[in-house]
């Protein structure tokens, strides 16, 4: 049976021979990626090898998480992953948590609270608008906190050969809820269900700002679901197998 | 504009599938032929997760007596046309059900028009529906079931409530809901709840 899909851009995956310039002229949302890994800017003509080895990030990372954002087609090699590039994957995950929660949802807060104390604003509204923020942040904020306090201190366990009972990264997959949803609709809303009366360089300040961190969402929830999940699934197994030969 | 129009196919013959396929990409660049599918069922296991606007369609699949219809096998929205794609007798009243029927005898041109005619039909339905739309602002292209069982949806209820409230089917009652999401892109129910608010459906 065929089932296939045209409109994917059917280019080959990023590879550690392509100049890092390159890639990222190509897909600008690369820019927070490297940001979160610690590269530094002034690439020159070096390749993506090269620009990760200067900065001692892992290459194989760092293209693995710009080709899962990048190709819905991409599956990462799990046996090609050592350690403690699963520990640089972790870091990561976390860096991007601490980014959304300190520095995005901060300043769409921001947005709001302008929108929302507005001259022109109905309080009857802004309350409405605001408690469906309130209501979004309260929860992103447990996704992630169940994240940073579970899941990955879990993970960093297994790394170091310990598997802690009760729990696996099966268990995540399952429960792994969407966080860019309740996004959209708030973006929907703005963009077509907001009254008149508001002001509208806020407006489209806010929800550029939305459409972005979206991208950032689904890619993020992506790195996880294809990358960190079968990583951990990949350990957990090898584990199970010596534990069975010993 | 160009505008471009996304085709799924269902056919058996794999041959067929691809012969249509590359005489459509060669003669236009308006049709994207985006899903390929060997049965109803193989089509069915991924309706909810396409949105074609044009579905050819080879019409031995249905029963030939009409009796289900072939709207609500493919259970796509009322947007989406229908297209039988044919190269035996089809019966009157199968074939009444589709909006154009293309046969294996045409010639790749003569395709390519009648599908172009029947997509016309599709954007000047739409043109009407934005005209409706700027004419009654306050509706926002929601009949007035689908307000009313927005408006139970943002009180919390369930779907078997509402089903109960309205008397309508748990079935009938999800595909408002499909539409609903469809036409103002909210999916969670606190943001139907805002919309509901915003529009004074509800109070607070
Ligand atoms: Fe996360
Ligand atoms: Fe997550």
């Amino acid at each position: 049976m065929v089932y296939y899909c045209k409109s994917e851009d059917m280019r080959e995956f990023y590879s550690g021979n392509e100049k890092m310039s390159t890639l990222v002229n190509g897909s600008y949302m690369i820019i927070k990626i490297l940001s979160r890994l610690g590269i530094k800017p002034g690439f020159g003509e070096s390749s993506v090898n090269e620009v990760c080895y200067a900065n001692s990030v892992s290459a194989k990372i760092f293209l693995a998480i710009c080709n899962i954002a990048d190709f819905n087609q991409y599956k990462p090699e799990m046996d090609s992953f050592s350690k403690s590039e699963t520990a640089d994957l972790v870091r990561y995950l976390r860096l991007s948590h601490n980014e959304f929660m300190n520095k995005d949802i901060p300043s769409i807060e921001l947005c709001v609270s302008k929108i929302t104390s507005s001259a022109g604003a109905n309080p009857k509204h802004s309350k409405i608008l605001q408690h469906f923020f309130e209501e979004y942040r309260d929860e992103l904020e447990s996704h992630f906190t169940y994240e940073d306090k579970t899941v990955f201190p879990y993970v960093t366990g297994i790394l170091s050969g310990k598997r802690e009972k009760g729990y696996s990264i099966e268990k995540f997959e399952e429960n792994h809820s969407n966080i860019e949803a309740k996004l959209s609709d708030l973006k929907n809303i703005l963009l077509k269900y907001l009254p008149a009366g508001y002001p509208h360089d806020v407006v489209y300040d806010l929800l550029s700002r939305l459409y972005l961190l979206e991208e950032e969402f689904e890619n993020h929830a992506r790195v996880e679901d294809f990358l960190l999940v079968p990583l951990v699934a990949h350990l957990e197994n090898s584990i199970k197998s010596i534990n069975h030969g010993s | 504009m160009a505008v471009k129009f996304r085709i799924a196919i269902i056919d058996p013959s794999q041959i067929l599938r691809a012969g249509l396929e590359t005489s459509l990409s060669q003669i236009s660049g308006k049709f994207q032929i985006l899903w390929s599918f060997s049965s109803l069922s193989h089509y069915s296991s991924f309706a909810d997760e396409i949105d074609p606007d044009i579905i050819i369609v080879n019409p031995a699949l249905f029963d030939p007596s009409g009796a289900e219809t072939i709207k609500s096998i493919l259970s796509n929205t009322e947007d989406t046309r229908i297209i039988a794609f044919s190269y035996t007798h089809t019966s009157d009243i199968l074939i009444r059900q589709f909006d154009s029927v293309i046969s294996i005898y045409d010639t790749p041109a003569e395709i390519a028009l009648k599908i172009e005619k029947t997509a016309g039909s599709l954007s000047s339905d739409s043109d009407k529906k934005y005209q409706k739309q700027s004419g009654h602002p306050e509706s926002y292209d929601l009949s007035d079931r689908e307000l009313e069982v927005l408006v139970s949806v943002a009180k919390g209820c369930t779907n078997k409530e509402i089903a109960g409230i309205h008397n309508i089917s748990v079935h009938t009652v999800i595909s408002h809901r499909k539409n609903i999401v469809r036409k103002t892109g909210i999916k969670s129910v606190s943001g139907l709840t805002v919309y509901a608010l915003l529009n004074g459906l509800i109070e607070q």
